[in-house]
């Protein structure tokens, strides 16, 4: 009975220490409905960041279409993104997972993070009544090996997805192979990045698109915004510091951070388990001008101590020091040659390393002002001046002799000192066109002058080939095979194999089949391919308008035939051309060869498109050399006279979208151009 | 009695070579005067040549410091030279080679004499077929020239003898130089010119007979029919290719064309010239504006295709 009792208690025991099938399905179960919680709680709030980014390239903006995630974290509609989705760009549109686009406005952009605020214009909204729906924050140090986390975002640009995995390590940071430092990381604009950053390094699936997008805790939580990923491997930036940005830029509108100038380095192999060792200083920051050197171990800054033996714990050290207040006193105790020592220095506010890119378009130039740690990393004597980014080929600058370009920093212009962009623009703006405009640039440790012409703007006309005389056939040589074949024996010449419609050739009565034997009597020798263009130099030789006399055989019978000798038809570089700069692509006028050559009917009128700026707005849209257009907006193109009149409209309307009705190909399409005229 | 014999064989010989010498000068005098009633149309054209080369489909860029000799025709500043002066090449080398030559002349200046002044200028028209080019003076910056007329002259005579007029390089003081020409054949088809064999060699000059009467222009031309006629690597030359007289009827007929086009350009580069800001968004410019249209396809200007021989053509 004992035994029994015995046995019957194992077995229950077992039966409860032993996970059954539905116990293992509940584990599944649990982990689905987390999902599934988490999916709600954040996936409405996710958002397929469709942008128009702005890159500079040869002296001028280039715009092409990119696109991202995001994830809305507050009920006003701010966003968090990447700075490398949302950065330097013209125009952004937010698309929702209920298929809901708005367009959203940058609040503040942080390189040094990656992370950029947006907020989405919901006064835009055609329901402004439905509260959009938003995410929270979770606390990222909370973060553990092994957690779950969802990644939700647009991979690849296509529509919202999700994807599930563990966090790696929840504190990565990139040190090099050799384990000596740690590495920098540049934006693709080359703005550095990441110095306060640890990264959260998870398995979830993310792909190209998915920057941006939110990596969620199973609590519905946002803990970190994906920046990099790829080959099973993604990280993403904690949501701590996501939300230490995100407080900045909505109380102060950007993010301020104090600079001590220094660099700092673990100090673990020094066998040292306190402190930090400063590594090296920039010169003229805070921490040289207040006596530390290179090589100090800080202890202690304001009432803190600090410490970092591994390089994991650098970043939050960078950050401690960042989140001093610039114009702060700051005592900072520290060790030299085995003394304790303390000094204090006063906090400044620590800039961008790089400027944005801004465009002179009347010098035809990109330039970016010099920042303080520009200047110091370039060591130029100060950061007056404006830096040469690029230059569109042919601009005033390229013409000058000698040459300003990329590199040199202008430091005056027309005898006025520069500064900066501000203040190069204003002289631009006052210059006019002149051809004595004297620029002084700083190049490399030279002081370089010369003189920018900014009257040459127009190309004159330029005169192409006179027009020959023409007779409007195509012709093949009629060589010996083929003579012999034809039963025409010994018969050299030219067989018409085309005659274009409504010219002089056709009302002379010419048609395909006719053997041209003789010009005005003398005979045309050609029996070899190599004598094609025989015909053609007879004819230019004669004189336009003059009549010719042209020996046929047709059927057997020699026949002469009178033809008017017209002009040659105009080419594609003599007819009239047209630009609309604003939209960024050139058209000429329809040509005879076009209409024949497509086989158009003659009356055919329309403007061609020639060239398609790359970056442009028209290029944007999917404009095309070799459409020919033949409306823009309710205006019809019949001429060059037409285009420019459509482009000036354009200009001044302002229309949000540029509607071009084209003809490609053999069939009609829709061009629809979305520009930024505040661009 | 030695001496006495030398003086009477000097006595002698300068007897001898007197007339030779008067006869001579009579014979010099004409070059001189038509120099110097001719000199001042010669101008000097300086400019850059942009160049793409595309030999057996291989393309290189290249830039050219030019400085070449035109003559002014009429009054308006229109100036003649040759078309190779911008790149063009003769169809046959061109096939030879398999050859194509795209050349943009940028920075088109003229300069008088050795005068140190630019005057600006623009390409208008080319004639690739006469290997003529048309230059317009865009701005004359208040200066009266009178050029050559080629509405008036004369027919060459074969065995006769023209004289050309040019001038030397800037570095050689631009001096006015002249040379002569022997008038060996008259060509009647495909159209009529003389064949002429030389010391004068400056194309699209006029050329004029000893009374100082224009009597065409020196040009090379093509033989209508063949190719190069032998010679090979050891050489031999292509007689396919000859200098020759242009009849002034085949030149004005170019000229008459030109001069439109010179009125246009000068109509554009004075409305640019006016400021106009307004236009800005809707560059629209004349036929042949820009670049493309000064560059050569092949060497001998924007050679005339066929119609359906153009890129994009025969789409289906």
């Amino acid at each position: 009975m004992n035994s029994t009792r015995a046995m019957l208690v194992l077995l229950a025991a077992l039966l409860i220490l032993t996970p059954t099938a539905s116990g293992r399905e509940r584990g599944v179960d649990s982990l689905r409905s987390d999902m599934e919680f988490a999916k709600e709680q954040v996936y409405p709030a996710l958002v397929n960041i469709s942008v128009v980014v702005k890159n500079y390239s040869g002296g001028r903006p280039q715009r092409a279409p990119a696109a991202g995630s995001g994830v809305i974290v507050s009920p006003a509609g701010h966003v968090i993104t990447n700075y490398h989705v949302a950065g330097e760009t013209t125009q952004i549109i937010c698309r929702l997972p209920n298929k809901e686009s708005i367009e959203a406005e940058v609040i503040a952009h942080d390189p040094l993070t990656d992370l950029s605020v947006l907020k989405l214009k919901l006064e835009t909204r055609k329901n402004r009544n439905i509260p959009i729906p938003f995410a929270r924050l979770g606390n990222s140090d909370l973060l553990t090996t092994g957690d779950y986390v969802l990644a939700m975002g647009n991979p690849q640009s296509l529509s919202s997805s999700m994807t599930l995995g563990i966090v790696s390590n929840p504190k990565r940071v990139f040190a090099s192979f050799t384990g000596a430092e740690m590495q920098e990381m540049d934006l693709p604009g080359g703005q550095a990045t990441g110095k306060f950053t640890r990264w959260i390094q998870h398995d979830a699936l993310i792909l190209g698109g998915n920057s941006g997008g939110p990596l969620v805790n199973m609590k519905g939580e946002v803990i970190g915004i994906n920046e990099l990923g790829g080959s099973g491997v993604g990280f993403a930036i904690p949501s701590n510091l996501v939300a230490h940005v995100l407080n900045q830029a909505l109380s102060q509108g950007r993010v301020i951070r104090g600079w001590f100038g220094v660099s700092l380095y673990p100090v673990e192999k020094m066998g040292r388990d306190d402190g930090v060792l400063v590594s090296s200083l920039q010169p003229g920051g805070p921490a040289e001008k207040a006596g530390l050197l290179p090589g100090d171990v800080l202890l202690t800054v304001g009432d803190r101590p600090v410490e970092a033996l591994y390089f994991e714990q650098i970043p939050p050290v960078y950050k401690f020091l960042a989140d001093f207040a610039p114009g702060s006193e700051v005592e900072v105790g520290y060790l030299r040659d085995g003394l304790a020592a303390k000094t204090t220095l006063t906090v400044v506010e620590m800039e961008e390393y790089q400027a944005d890119v801004m465009e002179v378009r009347k010098l035809g130039m990109t330039v970016r002002d010099i920042t303080g740690p520009m200047a110091l990393i370039r060591r130029y004597p100060t950061s007056d001046g404006v830096y040469i980014t690029g230059m569109r080929a042919g601009s005033p600058a390229d013409a000058a002799k000698p040459k300003v370009g990329p590199g040199d920093v202008i430091v005056e212009l027309d005898g006025k000192k520069v500064t900066d962009y501000a203040t190069l623009l204003k002289i631009v703006d006052e210059l006019g066109k002149r051809d004595d405009i004297l620029i002084r640039v700083w190049r490399r440790g030279e002081d370089v002058i010369t003189v920018l012409d900014t009257t040459a703007k127009k190309k004159p006309f330029a005169g192409g080939e006179l027009p020959k005389a023409w007779i409007g056939v195509k012709t093949q040589v009629l060589t010996t095979d083929v003579a012999k074949a034809l039963g025409l024996g010994k018969t050299r010449g030219f067989r018409i194999t085309r005659v274009y419609r409504q010219t002089e050739a056709e009302k002379a009565g010419l048609v395909v089949g006719d053997i041209i034997t003789a010009l005005n009597g003398e005979a045309l020798r050609a029996y070899r391919v190599q004598d094609a263009e025989l015909l053609r130099r007879k004819v230019e030789n004669l004189t336009i308008d003059d009549k010719a006399d042209l020996t046929v055989v047709r059927g057997g019978e020699e026949q002469t035939l009178e033809v008017v000798l017209q002009e040659t038809p105009k080419t594609s570089a003599e007819v009239k051309t047209g630009a609309d700069k604003l939209l960024e692509y050139k058209i000429r006028g329809v040509t005879f060869s076009d209409r024949a050559g497509k086989r158009w009917p003659m009356d055919r009128t329309g403007v061609i498109v020639t060239e398609v700026t790359m970056g442009g707005w028209a290029y944007l849209a999917g404009l095309r050399p070799g459409d020919l257009i033949k409306r823009i907006g309710s205006l019809e193109i019949n001429s060059v006279k037409d285009f420019k009149k459509a482009v000036k409209w354009v200009a001044k309307e302002k229309p949000a979208t540029v509607s071009i009705f084209v003809l490609r190909g053999y069939r009609t399409s829709f061009v629809f151009i979305q520009p930024d005229y505040n661009d | 009695m030695k001496m006495r014999y030398v003086a009477a064989l000097c006595a002698v010989a300068l007897l001898l070579s007197a007339p030779l010498v008067g006869a001579g000068e009579d014979e010099t005098s004409v070059p001189e005067k038509i120099l110097a009633a001719k000199a001042d149309t010669v101008v000097n054209l300086k400019f850059v040549l942009k160049l793409q080369i595309i030999v057996q489909g291989q393309s290189r860029d290249q830039e050219q410091n030019m400085e070449v000799r035109g003559v002014l025709i009429g009054d308006s500043g229109l100036v003649l030279t040759s078309n190779m002066n911008f790149g063009g090449i003769p169809e046959s080398v061109r096939r030879q080679y398999n050859l194509e030559v795209k050349a943009t002349p940028v920075e088109l200046k003229i300069l008088f004499g050795n005068e140190v002044e630019e005057y600006d200028a623009q390409l208008v028209a080319r004639d690739s077929n006469l290997n003529l080019a048309f230059v317009q003076i865009l701005d004359m910056k208040g200066r009266k020239v009178k050029g050559v007329d080629l509405r008036t002259g004369v027919e060459p005579r074969i065995g006769r003898e023209l004289i050309g007029v040019t001038r030397m390089s800037r570095g050689f003081d631009c001096a006015p130089s002249v040379g002569r020409l022997f008038v060996t054949a008259k060509v009647e088809k495909p159209r009529v010119m003389w064949a002429v064999n030389g010391s004068f060699s400056e194309i699209a000059h006029p050329v004029y007979n000893i009374a100082g009467e224009l009597a065409g222009i020196l040009s090379i031309q093509e033989g209508s029919e063949g190719v190069s006629q032998g010679g090979g690597m050891m050489g031999g030359g292509n007689n396919n290719i000859r200098p020759v007289i242009l009849p002034l009827s085949d030149v004005v007929r170019s000229l008459k064309q030109a001069e439109k086009r010179a009125a246009e350009a000068l109509e554009t580069y004075a409305e640019d010239n006016e400021g106009d800001e307004a236009g800005d968004e809707a560059g629209e410019s004349s036929p042949g504006d820009g670049e493309k249209a000064s560059e050569t396809k092949d060497g001998e200007g924007e050679q005339k295709p066929e119609p359906g021989d153009e890129p994009g053509d025969d789409e289906e």
